[in-house]
């Protein structure tokens, strides 16, 4: 049998959500003081991880700010198209992959997941949006968790040579400079286009208002409120609103430039590469013996709801059955 | 008179002009470690005297104090950039803190902003955040009641009489005649860097040469406000350049930071750069000229005031802050992982500004740099990551660390040995980058011991053990890559896998 040559090419998309400290703060920021991002007092901390899927509904219910859901977004970067040699397919593998949910997972202590490190310019530049996306521990899933009929999983390391080594121990930023984004534009297109926000100026405007509509709202059911419990709660939503209002204003066009950013990656994973195809839906094999190429962009960073859109690739040799 | 390369100005006015912009140097970068004390000292999450709704006010004051601290850096690097501009060494020397600057005084003040009333001192102290720090930083950034009374702004009347203020209201002269010792919370007077003699040798210059006068009540080049010592600075400025050669220094020796964060650091060549930044210093600050609504550090300062008055108006049990101590003394400090805590901040930032003399003193742009990169190893540790990596996390570390003093937490003293000051005052000594690689190795090590300790023992409660583990260790390993990147950075350059194609 010859060497597959053809790629199957897994195309994603979606939101994910970051709860990332910004610089001037510390990378480490758990509350977010002098950044442009912050954690509500309500929220939990901020932990940097990028977050492509959220199963956690109370998670989700404490931290993914209003109006995120009346915008219609839903935090998850899913297998949207599938390609076959460079056509579009239409095989079983196609079936079998769209709707996959893409998880970016591993750790980076003291972060419980991946993030992107740069470390206020040590690691990488938070000046040229040169970030490390550490680990990079790429999965695809369908099915339910913990009981998928298909897995396919992708490890990419930053020292190959040494896999355990943190980015903070490797001396030579060649090592993982491959790792680094390819390209990044302040202005692109595509992610404007990609959640339909051409104007990050009245994008945030139009965010104050409505929250100022909340607070006066919240401010009309405080003055009804007699329970001190309840008082309380409304205080504290106030203060939230107050700061974030707050936060827009303070920071400007550092909040509303970043709607237009993209950052894109490109690589060919060096690490273990997996398929787990319980019930043969792919009907075709992928050799996991080649490095895979990865390309994707990270972008239109909404740095109020701490969200943005991912899109990308995973390209397998892929050869159907028959 | 034609200006040229060897109609260099006259020695006594140029000397004056050195030494009035250190003196603006030191003013800059003293109300910045006030500033940052008090921003180190607010909480960092909601407790028993600091509910949630609260809290989220706590969070937007220490953003504003953050930023008002890193404009004064911004200040500061602006008045190297002069200094530069007419071939004068960098200056980022300071005296330690408590002082009193005479341009503070209650009779300068009165006399410097004719003032109806003496208002009291405004002494430089390390304070952990709350009402009257406000006040007093508000008073920092005061225009004139003139100025004020015009605009129809709002008046801090505090900043205006010396009723009911903690702090004696005196004049220099009562200080040096030991009239004003016995009065309580007085503080050192601060040396000045402008000796009489040379203002008097100046003063009958300037009348020799026919140069304007200020326009002060004493009509004397001595300023006495910090107003008046700008407005010198700006004289001098427009005088020397007016008649001869006083842009001497490099102009591709001028540090330049691209805009962000709220800081603008731009190079500065002429008499027009020159005012330019003479002008964003008064107007970031006082918001003098500026455009209506400005938020200028005063009204940033005055509207934090306002609120926290209503907070504590509302719950008089709220406190914003963390009991770290009224200017903070080592010997003071019991608990030996504080006091190491303590010693290795200055030492950190001690380092700072030695990498920013070093800085000043010989810069070069990255594009125009060949091996040895010095230029590139300090800037890309100077900007950035000195002081939001090590030394603010270290500083909120200790803020959560008892001291055992009885009853606080550990602020830092941002104290200056002789010997460090004596180094900051010889640029030259400092071109070295084994200097800079040792002291970071040391700060590397010393981290690396103490991320060895029982912290449940060091720390203010038993919830903050986490916290002080998990800064701890990331501020080590921040510590370690920052070594390896100066290494690298001297010997290659810029990194350039840092360096994204748009």
């Amino acid at each position: 049998m010859t060497t597959i040559a053809k790629l199957l090419e897994i195309q994603f998309q979606g939101y994910f959500m970051c709860r990332i400290a910004t610089d001037p703060d510390p990378t480490n920021e758990q509350r977010g003081v002098s950044g442009y991002t912050m954690a509500l007092v309500g929220e939990d901390p901020l932990d940097q991880v990028i977050r492509t899927q959220i199963e956690d509904p109370e998670f989700l219910e404490r931290n993914l700010r209003p109006p995120a859901r009346e915008m219609g977004i839903r935090v998850g970067v899913d297998v949207n198209d599938v390609l076959f040699d460079g056509q579009p397919y239409f095989g079983p593998a196609r079936d079998a992959l769209v709707g996959a949910r893409l998880y970016l997972e591993g750790t980076n202590p003291p972060f419980p997941g991946p993030t992107y490190d740069s470390r206020n310019n040590i690691v990488g530049s938070d000046d040229n949006m040169a970030f490390v996306v550490n680990p990079f521990q790429l999965a695809l899933r369908q099915g339910p968790a913990g009981d998928e009929s298909l897995l396919i999983t992708a490890e990419d390391y930053l020292n190959p040579v040494k896999p355990e080594q943190k980015i903070w121990e490797i001396e030579d930023p060649e090592t993982y400079a491959r790792r680094l984004p390819v390209t990044f534009s302040s202005s692109s297109t595509p992610a404007q286009a990609a959640i339909r926000a051409f104007d990050g100026a009245v994008y945030f405007q139009d965010r104050v208002k409505y929250l100022r509509k909340l607070i006066a709202e919240l401010e009309l059911r405080r003055a009804e409120a007699s329970d001190p419990e309840v008082i309380t709660d409304l205080d504290t939503g106030l203060a939230e609103l107050n700061t974030r209002i707050w936060q827009i204003d303070f920071w400007a066009s550092r909040i509303e430039t970043k709607l237009a950013f993209q950052l894109t990656y490109s690589f060919n994973v060096n690490g273990p590469q997996r398929v787990v195809d319980r019930t043969g839906s792919l009907q075709g094999e992928i050799d996991c013996g080649q490095p895979w190429p990865v390309s994707f962009w990270f972008g239109s960073w909404d740095g109020d709801l701490l969200i943005g859109w991912m899109q990308g690739s995973l390209s397998v040799p892929f050869r159907p059955a028959g | 008179m034609a200006s040229d390369a060897t109609n260099t100005p006259p020695p006594i006015l140029l000397n004056l002009l050195v030494r009035l912009l250190r003196e603006a140097a030191e003013i800059e970068q003293q109300l910045m470690i006030q500033y940052l004390y008090a921003a180190f000292s607010m909480k960092k999450r909601p407790d028993e005297t600091c509910t949630p709704a609260q809290y989220e006010a706590v969070r937007r004051w220490q953003s504003t104090v953050y930023m008002v601290a890193r404009q004064e850096m911004e200040h500061l690097a602006l008045v190297n950039g002069m200094l530069s501009a007419i071939g004068a060494e960098p200056f980022f020397d300071r005296q330690n803190i408590p002082l009193q600057f005479s341009y503070y005084l209650g009779r300068n003040l009165k006399e410097g902003k004719l003032l109806p009333d003496q208002p009291c001192d405004i002494p430089f102290l390390f304070e952990r955040f709350n009402l009257p720090v406000i006040e007093r930083f508000v008073c920092f950034e005061s225009p004139s009641l003139a100025t004020l009374q015009a605009s129809g702004d709002r008046i801090p009347v505090w900043c205006f009489s010396c009723e009911g203020q903690p702090y004696p209201s005196t004049s220099a002269g009562e200080r040096l005649r030991g009239e004003a010792r016995d009065r309580p919370l007085l503080f050192p007077l601060a040396g000045s860097r402008i000796p009489d003699e040379l203002l008097a040798a100046a003063q009958e210059e300037m009348a020799r040469l026919g140069g304007p006068v200020r326009s002060s009540p004493s009509d004397t080049l001595k300023p006495g406000t910090i107003q008046e010592l700008y407005d010198q600075v700006e004289l001098l400025f427009r005088f020397l350049s007016s008649r001869w050669n006083l842009y001497t220094g490099n102009p591709n020796s001028q540090v330049f930071v691209p805009v962000e964060y709220q800081i603008n650091i731009f190079p500065i060549t002429d008499l027009p750069s020159t005012l330019q930044a003479l002008r964003l210093i008064v107007e970031e600050g006082e918001g003098i000229d500026a455009p209506p609504d400005y938020q200028s550090h005063f009204i940033r300062f005055y509207d934090v005031h306002d609120q926290l008055v209503a907070l504590l108006a509302a719950d008089p049990r709220f406190d914003p802050s963390l009991p770290v101590p009224f200017n903070p003394s080592g010997d003071a400090i019991r608990n030996p992982f504080a006091r190491e805590l303590f010693d290795l901040f200055n030492y950190t930032y001690a380092t700072l500004l030695f990498l920013l003399t070093a800085l000043y003193a010989d810069f070069e742009p990255q594009a125009s740099q060949s091996y040895p990169f010095f230029s590139s190893a300090l800037q890309e540790n100077a900007f950035g990551p000195m002081m939001t990596m090590l030394l603010r996390p270290l500083a909120e570390i200790m803020a959560y660390t008892v001291s055992d003093d009885g009853g606080h937490t550990t602020g830092p003293s941002f104290e200056l040995s002789d010997a460090d000051r004596a180094l900051l005052n010889e640029p030259s000594k400092l071109g070295n980058i084994e200097l800079f690689l040792g002291r970071l190795d040391e700060i590397t090590v010393r981290l690396g011991r103490l991320t060895g300790t029982d912290l449940a023992a060091v720390a203010r409660g038993a919830g903050d053990v986490p916290f002080l583990d998990r800064q701890l260790r990331f501020v080590y390993e921040s510590a370690t890559a920052m070594t390896n990147n100066m290494r690298r950075i001297y010997q290659l350059g810029q990194l350039p896998q840092f360096v994204v194609a748009p």
